[in-house]
């Protein structure tokens, strides 16, 4: 019992400082304005944390509860089509790259970076035809792969010096 | 240094060099444009040559309004009455790779060649 209310408070308090890294994020001047997308992903320090530190199921329902929220309070359905997209991808290719255990923290978020992005991508196609793809795709997976190695070292870190502690 | 680590590495490189060769040639072959298309619903309501500097209100319907700016062969956004404010924050654009997108007024301006 203790043990399982111990659990729920940190996932709650990870979903909290989930959704103020992304409020912080979004506070950040954008990195290049003419090309959206290009961000750091600073939420997905927990999603990696979570994901290695406990497993797919809490790290998939703090990273929804996190969109739902960043989505109602400052962003529109077309962010959440976004969010919704990006993050259920990354997380998937992430739970599978852990699992085949071909690469470290590092290299998983670096596909979770990258797929995230292409996800998007794909949305926009959808929801607007946009130019320039090919083009645009090159970008976002050359973000994806810098976020990635940010977010990844930083997820690693984590895990390796609180991991135990929480 | 260990199997993981070294994997990490060759995906990291492989990822940035597929990436940045794609960026590198859409570069040598884009072109300064010569034109900002205006497009509006997803058609096209206006085109301006951007040899010739001036300033034109978008009328977007329902008192929506974007001012375009063009100077020095450069398209910008001085002033829209939208909510994000994403497109008057967005750099001036002359490539055909860029492009300003305004999602609440569902207008973007596009660079063509002549």
């Amino acid at each position: 019992m203790r043990q399982k209310t111990r659990k729920l408070t940190l996932l709650g308090v990870s979903a909290a400082l989930a959704l103020i890294l992304s409020y912080a994020e979004a506070m950040l001047p954008p990195i290049w304005s003419a090309l959206p997308g290009i961000k750091i992903g600073l939420p997905n320090v927990l999603t990696v944390f979570l994901l290695y530190k406990f497993g797919v199921k809490e790290a998939a329902a703090v990273s929804l509860v996190r969109i739902l929220i960043s989505s109602m309070l400052f962003g529109s359905p077309i962010t959440f089509a976004y969010s919704i997209a990006g993050g259920a991808l990354s997380l998937a290719l992430m739970v599978l790259f852990k699992r085949l255990k071909i690469f470290s923290t590092v290299g998983v978020s670096v596909i979770g970076g990258i797929s995230h992005n292409l996800a998007q991508i794909g949305v926009a196609i959808l929801l607007f035809e946009t130019w320039q793809i090919g083009y645009y795709m090159a970008v976002l997976v050359f973000s994806g792969t810098l976020a990635g190695i940010l977010v990844g070292v930083l997820g690693s870190l984590t895990v390796k010096y609180i991991g135990d502690k929480v | 240094m260990n199997k993981k680590t070294r994997n990490d590495i060759i995906l990291i490189c492989v990822l940035i060099a597929v990436a940045l060769s794609v960026i590198l040639i859409a570069g040598i072959r884009s072109e300064k444009g010569s034109f900002a298309v205006v497009i509006l619903d997803k058609k096209e309501i206006a085109r301006y040559s951007l040899l010739e500097d001036r300033e034109v209100c978008i009328d977007c319907g329902n008192g929506d309004y974007n001012i375009l700016v063009i100077k020095d062969g450069k398209a910008s956004v001085r002033e829209a009455n939208c909510r994000t404010q994403r497109c008057v924050k967005s750099s001036e654009i002359s490539s055909t790779l860029e492009f300003i997108r305004c999602a609440p007024h569902n207008l973007d301006i596009m660079i063509e060649e002549g």
